[in-house]
């Protein structure tokens, strides 16, 4: 109850400003997202539509009025197909068409952030976790909702250290592999003698087996892959065709939809598997995130996972990233509100330091000028599959304090 | 502020002048605040905190002077323990200009305007540590000691000096004996919390108390040590001789007054105030960066260095301002060759 008192506040003056109706000029505002639509749909669509159900909410439905004006934002999907070089074009037509924003799975930020900073358009990163990505000193125009590569890394290296075992750290050839394997050898090289081996999985490989046959052969009682999901169900088919049932890790693409597509027909292989990510509920508990979920699928429809569990159930994803994107726009807006409008571009920059919002799972999301992540590495929870749905484990002390999200025959 | 209205609270509740029978009245605990700061006050846009208690806090404040024992630099470093297992989100009031993760501290600190914040889980103990450089004009009100540096001589000055609204009254000497005992066990009065009533009778009379936090003042100045106490009971302003303009490096403590020690069976009423309010001026200060458990233990400790005023730097020649500076110089140099082969031209010719 506490806290729900300045988040009143917020959305009171929010819905304040959004309720005017002596505004006297119309403005349109445009929301880039820019995505791999072509090649990991999944994620890049999921993020479009959180950011879709954030305006949707508005009281007038897509605009809101700060003033005299009234914003009309609309969603436009650019799609990257996975290249910076692509991503970075989106970004520059962004500019060109004056953007009030860009979302961005990461792909390309490390050059695209430039061309939107020239012009004080916030960038949102809600996917991809890279640890320079966000630099508030450097990019002051890049901010994320995402669990952080460092993060995820540090945590999985904080759950398995202790356990003893001598892990395989495998990673694809991907750029989202290739900075997870820069986390996790920061996270791990204070406990050397915890990495039983380190290993670059191609992706393009459809056949992982030589690679876990050398990461079994180097002594590994345990198996880290940070990959994209594709490659994730690969090495798990890889090493469990071999008859090796090792224990498997991955970062929060071990949830993607695609991993248990791929072992639809070997359920029990899944089960087991371990993942990081952020957590989706706050300590109050799952009604706010559930509350998010319903909304998303009124508006979007569910998102089936394509498997069902042993008794029969449809296996439904839970939207984290829209979630995430959700509240990027609803901080945006906020921030709008707080600038006094959209003329002043750095001001509204300025602002997303400033504001708070309660975030789709109940608790606080903000940023602040010393730190740009949405997701603090505290939150970074591990969850393990069982029967194609996945519950927090417990022998991790915030995991255990997590509720089970429902995942099924909705 | 909340806390010096409480002090207001209750001279009204008990009807000051009024002569009745007896009744119960709230003792001023050293949990009451005397004056609105320390610690720094919330700004307005701060968030309400979330944790499970307790949080202990310990600070060092490094306060850097100039010459004449102004305050020109404070970097204080403050560490949050917290105990229990659960979320937290905390926001500490402070002048900030800049904050980063003090050692030990195993999460990283954010910050907004007039505010350092952290937010995470706790598994069940979580060190939270940020170093934070301040506003030295807005901090310097605020600090215990107040320093003034002479030609020869060092003027200390303890600061904490605040007069408090409060009552007189008759109390019961047998509950205000046990009210000093629990203090000399527990000087910041956590074991009292905010709600202790003591038996009064007779007329209730307002009263105003000055008090001051005594102040454990070690450390050198210029080539001299010094060691000495400001306050309780002996002057809160010392000067200190010494050669030509001294340099300083003095530590400073808020310490509970030696008359707490002095057990009494049956202290008077005003006896059992001023040793209350005094642990409350001495918990102000030893809270510059406020726990965000307000019942929590604090601890702090003051470090006043003699430092270089800080110089403005000048900005940094920007690429552009470099080339014209490279331009020009091979201006001069060619004109200097220019200017010097003329003259070898004239000496030639001469």
């Amino acid at each position: 109850m506490r806290r729900a008192l300045p988040i009143l506040a917020v959305v009171a003056a929010l819905a304040a400003g959004c309720g005017g109706s002596g505004s006297k000029t119309q403005q349109n505002l445009t929301l880039v997202v820019n995505g791999s639509f072509s090649k990991t749909p999944y994620v890049a669509e999921t993020i479009a539509n959180g950011a879709q159900l954030a305006l949707l909410e508005l009281p007038l439905g897509k605009s809101f009025t700060v003033g005299d004006t009234t914003y009309n934002v609309k969603v436009e999907r650019s799609d990257n197909a996975g290249s910076p070089v692509k991503a970075v074009a989106n970004v520059r037509r962004a500019v060109a068409d004056d953007a009030i924003a860009i979302l961005d799975e990461g792909t390309g930020v490390d050059a695209s952030w430039r061309v939107a900073n020239e012009a004080h358009i916030p960038i949102g990163i809600v996917y991809q976790g890279g640890v320079g990505l966000v630099d508030p000193a450097r990019r002051g125009n890049v901010f994320r909702i995402a669990p952080t590569d460092h993060g995820l890394a540090f945590r999985l290296a904080e759950y398995l250290v202790p356990k003893g075992l001598k892990v395989a750290l495998l990673h694809d050839d991907s750029g989202y592999g290739g900075q997870g394997a820069q986390a996790l050898d920061k996270a791990f090289a204070s406990n050397p003698e915890a990495v039983a081996t380190r290993m670059t999985l191609p992706s393009s490989a459809t056949d992982l087996a030589p690679q876990l046959l050398a990461a079994r052969r180097a002594g590994a009682t345990a198996v880290l892959v940070w990959a994209q999901g594709p490659v994730i169900a690969k090495a798990l088919i890889a090493a469990r065709s071999a008859g090796w049932n090792v224990p498997f890790y991955t970062p929060s693409a071990g949830a993607d939809p695609v991993v248990r597509q791929s072992l639809a027909d070997h359920p029990d292989w899944v089960d087991g598997l371990t993942f990081a990510s952020g957590r989706l509920t706050a300590e109050e508990g799952p009604n706010p995130f559930y509350a998010f979920s319903s909304k998303y699928r009124t508006a979007f429809g569910v998102e089936e996972v394509g498997v069902k569990t042993r008794r029969g159930e449809e296996v439904v994803q839970p939207p984290e990233y829209a979630m995430y994107a959700y509240d990027f726009v609803r901080l945006l807006i906020a921030a709008i509100q707080a600038a006094g409008g959209v003329d002043d571009r750095a001001k509204l920059l300025a602002a997303m330091n400033e504001v708070t919002i309660q975030g789709a799972n109940g608790d606080e999301r903000a940023f602040n000028e010393k730190n740009h992540e949405g997701v603090i590495d505290d939150d970074v929870y591990f969850a393990r599959f069982r029967d194609m749905t996945y519950e927090p484990v417990k022998d991790d002390p915030l995991s255990a304090t997590l509720p089970t999200i429902a995942q099924t025959g909705q | 502020m909340k806390r010096a209205l409480l002090v207001a609270a209750f001279v009204s509740c008990v009807a000051p002048g009024s002569a009745v029978g007896a009744r119960l009245v709230l003792f001023p605990a050293p949990l009451t605040q005397l004056t609105p700061a320390p610690p720094f006050p919330p700004p307005d846009t701060v968030l309400p905190n979330v944790f499970r208690p307790p949080i202990r806090s310990n600070e060092l404040i490094a306060v850097g002077t100039d010459g004449e024992g102004r305050v020109v630099s404070v970097d204080a470093t403050q560490r949050l323990v917290l105990a229990k297992v659960g979320d937290y989100r905390l926001s500490v009031p402070a002048p900030a200009e800049d904050v980063e993760a003090g050692p030990g501290s195993e999460s990283s600190p954010g910050l907004r305007r007039g505010a350092i914040l952290w937010a995470g889980f706790s598994g069940g103990r979580k060190v939270l540590s940020a170093k934070a450089s301040l506003e030295p004009g807005a901090t310097a009100l605020l600090l215990p000691l107040r320093l003034r540096v002479s030609e020869g001589s060092v003027r200390l000055e303890n600061a904490t000096t605040a007069t408090a609204s409060t009552f007189i009254a008759n109390g019961d000497p047998v509950q205000l004996a046990e009210i000093l005992d629990t203090l000399r066990t527990d000087p910041q009065g956590r074991k009292l919390g905010q709600s202790t009533y003591v038996k009064v009778t007779g007329r209730v009379r307002d009263a105003r108390m000055r008090v001051t936090a005594p102040l454990e003042v070690t450390g050198r100045i210029g080539d001299r040590e010094v060691s000495l106490v400001l306050g309780d009971g002996r002057p809160t302003v010392r000067t200190i001789l010494a050669r030509g303009r001294p340099s300083l490096e003095l530590t400073v403590e808020p310490v509970p007054p030696a008359s707490l020690l002095a057990r009494r069976t049956r202290p008077s009423w005003t006896e059992a105030l001023r040793a209350s309010l005094t642990l409350a001026r001495v918990r102000q200060y030893n809270a510059l960066l406020a726990n965000p458990d307000t019942l929590g233990p604090v601890d702090a400790r003051y470090q006043y260095r003699s430092a270089a005023a800080p110089t403005p730097v000048p900005p940094a020649p920007t690429e552009q301002d470099a080339g014209l500076a490279a331009w020009m110089l091979a201006l001069i140099i060619a004109g200097s060759l220019a200017a010097a082969g003329g003259l070898a031209v004239l000496w030639a010719n001469s």
